[in-house]
């Protein structure tokens, strides 16, 4: 059993050794410029040198994310069940929502950074509409696969609304919530939508 | 920093992949074990 989990991880850790020595390989063999493609001991000597810089930058990051991810899955998610329990409002919003999905984050970065100003709260912001929208969309669609057949059957016990969301409907939509378009993908955005509010600054403070 | 040394963009690259990697795994192993009845598949 303990094998059989590993082995994903294992493979994970061969295909990031193929490519290490793909790289070294390709980078040294073509003898690219650095401009180009660096190999990556020069790259992995680049970390070294510049570790307390890097290590002080990802602290940053990370905080970053973890702080807009918590309030943006609290948005989507909560938005989603709101939504899944007074179904009359659900096609105002979710047009709403939709079309506001469909503008790139990266052209909500500026305005943000005019809204919230250059600093930590308008990267937070950034964070946590990248998440919400995600997630919010994945937790309606697991909030909505839920069986009919059981919702009649526990309605038939006399179940209320409240009661089947928390029962039935939640634990349905959980593994979509989590897995692939939910909480992974989120936990990667996030990651990616923090340093994205970074690039605009860096160039205005140039 | 970036604009001297190229391998600095890469390197900085590196460490924010290798740093999405392992948030990604923390939000995985949370999955693990909140979702138990979907994870054994």
């Amino acid at each position: 059993m303990t094998a059989q989990r590993s082995l994903p991880v294992q493979r994970g850790i061969l295909g990031a050794l193929l490519l290490i020595v793909l790289w070294e390989g390709v980078a040294r063999g073509f003898h690219l410029p650095a401009y180009v493609l660096p190999a990556m001991s020069d790259v992995l000597l680049g970390v070294w040198s510049k570790r307390t810089m890097l290590v002080e930058a990802a602290s940053y990051t990370l905080s970053e994310a973890l702080l807009g991810y918590v309030p943006g899955a609290v948005i989507g998610i909560g938005l989603a069940v709101v939504l899944s329990l007074i179904p009359r409002v659900r096609s105002f919003v979710l047009a709403v929502v939709m079309a506001v999905n469909s503008v790139p984050v990266v052209a909500y970065s500026p305005l943000i950074l005019l809204w919230f100003g250059i600093g930590l709260t308008s990267k937070v912001v950034m964070v946590a509409l990248a998440v919400s929208f995600t997630l919010f969309l994945s937790t309606l669609a697991g909030l909505d696969r839920v069986d009919r057949r059981s919702v009649d059957l526990m309605r038939s016990f006399g179940a209320g609304r409240l009661t089947l969301l928390w029962r039935l409907r939640l634990p349905t939509a959980l593994p979509l919530i989590m897995a692939g378009s939910g909480s992974r993908r989120c936990a990667a955005s996030s990651w990616r939508s923090s340093p994205r509010c970074s690039v605009p600054m860096a160039g205005s403070a140039g | 920093m970036y604009n001297e040394n190229v391998v600095a963009i890469w390197a900085a690259l590196l460490v924010s992949a290798v740093l999405g990697l392992g948030l990604y795994a923390v939000v995985a192993a949370l999955e693990r074990i909140l979702v138990f009845w979907g994870a054994e598949q």
